[in-house]
């Protein structure tokens, strides 16, 4: 289901690129979580401390990448599609698809997500909410904003395909 | 039936007609939500009905989401990715065979049971059927067809012991399962060991019996070595290091040692050391994995976003109780609808992968299932027992499902890297005996729940 192989390899857009870029830097977030998994693994068994921070670090830097992971694997072609009947399909009616699914789901989703996460973590920033804690992260409204931030790269990434998916049916017309 | 039930169908009927547009599955399931939101709310401006949905509600889906950041379980997730992923790439598996290989030279059938018991181990390992089919098959579907073993033998072994990997833990999917069911990621792991056991076993006596009466299926190697004790040593120390590795990550948390989290990360270093012993790592692929991890993780949690959505506006629209209801309904008695609710998993498998049959079947159906007054014995020290039994049928059935033609995904993730000589109905004829092998096993833990629930009973 995971079909890497996608035709447009080649000659990524710049929205592409970029989010790649951002990806691909992020990826090694999953590295900073391993490394902080296993001090504080050491910590709390060698010295007997456990520090609320690092706990707290784990899942901040969980939903990072999760999030941030959600356009990437657009630009790689990764969600999982049904593919029985998708494979037989022609170029032009795959495009066609894509089309009418990134203006009839998808961006409906990205935004009520955009959207409504916009006063949430306004909210957040007003009240100065930090963790229930006592000696947790402050700040609770920077974590927040990776869910606008996640979905306005979802939409930049599914724009482009668009442009994409369109262009290639118009230079198709044309021929 | 009122407007409620005639939209808790039409979402589960249209998701399912949409799926085969073949547009992602996650946005299909996110999308569908919104759509239907926008539909109650019309239909509760202008037809006067009482769906509750409108822009404000559908907004709950951002706390959903918050939540799924905010899960202490779920962080192990990408960590078990990463260490699949790396174990993948660490060279182990093709170690393994290569020492299994000359063991078994002389055993009728020995290529197929080493290839079953790297399956075993490698599942426990990774946990992501699509990497271990793809591994298990180029690694070992060339040596077995040169050694003359029948197309089907050799197709269906590792497709069997590919797909293992999802019920053997630490598995990605009894993580998630564990979440969403409210029990014990541990519970869970430990009861899924001995039905997992038992499935490899059968598959080798399975292979075992057909090399006695059908010996021409799995010929005996040409160039067979005599069996030297030095090579029982080399298949030993191969194992140790893959072997010792799971023990470690399996014991920490039977043990009670270390969270699963914990637990995931010790995996991830292991895998990490692993592959460098092998002279494997260098930052090129430490990167490569570290890119596929972050790949994996966000297509993973694309379904798991679009599910969040999905199972909202249902629960907004009463459809738990809905589904719920039409099960619980049913005329055949508490194992009866046991039955019909993984004949449903099975086939629903053939279309979706577990992430979707996790995060919205098994929170609609946990319910009906706790509800059904079995008796299933937890030896007074788990909680829950039903559940847990519950969840592993579930994942067995899952398993199967993804042997199962004419659509599994197995069949096709093997087919992408089996050589040409080996055709579609080849692979068809092939699961078949694996598939029946599965129901066996699915049956015995039916009729012995204690199978799964002893286990976890007495680690603590």
């Amino acid at each position: 289901m995971t079909d890497d192989s996608k035709e447009k390899s080649g000659n990524l857009s710049l929205p592409d690129r970029a989010v790649l870029a951002i990806g691909n830097t992020a990826a090694w977030l999953v590295a900073v979580l391993i490394g902080i998994i296993l001090v504080q693994v050491v910590l709390r068994y060698v010295f007997a401390k456990s520090f609320v921070v690092l706990e707290e670090l784990q899942w901040h830097l969980y939903a990072v990448v999760f999030l941030l992971g959600l356009s990437y694997s657009y630009v790689k072609n990764a969600h999982v599609r049904l593919d029985v009947l998708h494979a037989s399909f022609s170029r032009a009616t795959k495009e066609k698809i894509e089309i009418i699914g990134i203006i009839c789901f998808l961006w409906p989703m990205i935004y009520v997500f955009f959207m409504h996460s916009l006063p949430f973590v306004a909210e957040s920033y007003r009240v100065g909410e930090c963790s229930e804690a006592p000696l947790g992260l402050p700040y609770r409204w920077i974590i927040k904003s990776a869910i606008p931030i996640a979905f306005f790269l979802l939409f930049v990434v599914s724009a482009s395909r668009l442009v994409q998916a369109v262009c290639y049916l118009k230079n198709k017309e044309r021929i | 039936m009122d407007i409620n039930g005639v939209l808790v169908i039409g979402m589960v009927l249209t998701f399912i007609g949409l799926l085969f547009t073949g547009f992602p599955i996650a946005f299909v399931l996110g999308g569908l939500a919104m759509f239907f939101t926008a539909i109650g709310y019309c239909s509760d401006l202008w037809l006067g009905t009482v769906t509750g949905l409108d822009y404000l509600t559908v907004g709950l889906v951002v706390n959903r989401l918050y939540k799924v950041m905010y899960n202490w379980i779920m962080i192990a997730l990408p960590l078990f990715i990463f260490m699949g992923l790396m174990l993948d790439r660490s060279g182990i598996a093709e170690k393994m065979m290569k020492s299994m290989q000359n063991l078994f030279g002389k055993v009728r059938g020995g290529l197929a049971i080493s290839v079953t018991a790297i399956g075993i181990l490698l599942a426990a390992a990774t946990g992501i059927i699509g990497a271990s089919v793809v591994l298990l098959g180029l690694l070992s579907l060339p040596a077995m067809l040169k050694q003359g073993y029948s197309k089907s033998l050799a197709v269906g072994t590792v497709c069997g012991a590919g797909t293992l990997g999802i019920l053997i833990p630490p598995s990605i999917m009894l993580v998630m399962m564990a979440d969403q069911l409210a029990i014990s990621v541990g519970d869970l792991f430990m009861g899924a060991l001995i039905p997992g056991i038992i499935l490899g076993l059968l598959y080798i006596l399975y292979i075992v019996f057909l090399g006695i009466v059908s010996p021409e299926s799995a010929p005996l190697s040409k160039d067979r070595p005599e069996i030297k004790f030095k090579m029982l040593w080399d298949v030993f120390k191969t194992i140790l290091p893959t072997g010792a590795l799971i023990l470690a990550v399996l014991g920490s948390i039977f043990t009670g040692v270390a969270t699963p989290t914990e637990a995931s990360g010790i995996g991830a270093l292991g895998a990490i050391i692993l592959a460098l012993i092998n002279k494997k790592l260098n930052l090129k692929i430490f990167k490569e994995v570290l890119y596929d991890t972050f790949n994996t993780t966000g297509y993973i949690f694309g379904i798991v976003v679009g599910a969040t959505c999905f199972a909202l506006v249902l629960r907004e629209l009463g459809g738990d109780e809905f589904i719920g209801g039409i099960f619980t309904g049913l005329p055949f008695g508490p194992y009866g609808i046991i039955m019909s609710i993984l004949a449903m998993v099975f086939f629903l498998g053939f279309f979706l992968d577990w992430i979707e049959i996790t995060l919205i079947v098994l929170p609609i159906l946990g319910p009906v299932v706790a509800n059904l007054g079995l008796e299933i014995n937890g030896f007074g020290s788990i909680d829950n027992p039903e559940l847990i039994w519950f969840a592993i049928l579930v994942a067995i059935s899952l398993q199967t499902s993804f042997l199962t033609p004419p659509v599994g995904f197995a069949i096709f993730y093997l087919k992408g890297v089996s050589p040409p000589e080996i055709k579609l109905l080849d692979i068809y004829k092939g699961v078949i005996p694996f598939i029946i092998l599965q129901l066996i096993g699915l049956g015995v833990v039916v009729a012995f729940p204690w199978l799964v629930t002893w286990l976890p009973s007495v680690a603590y």
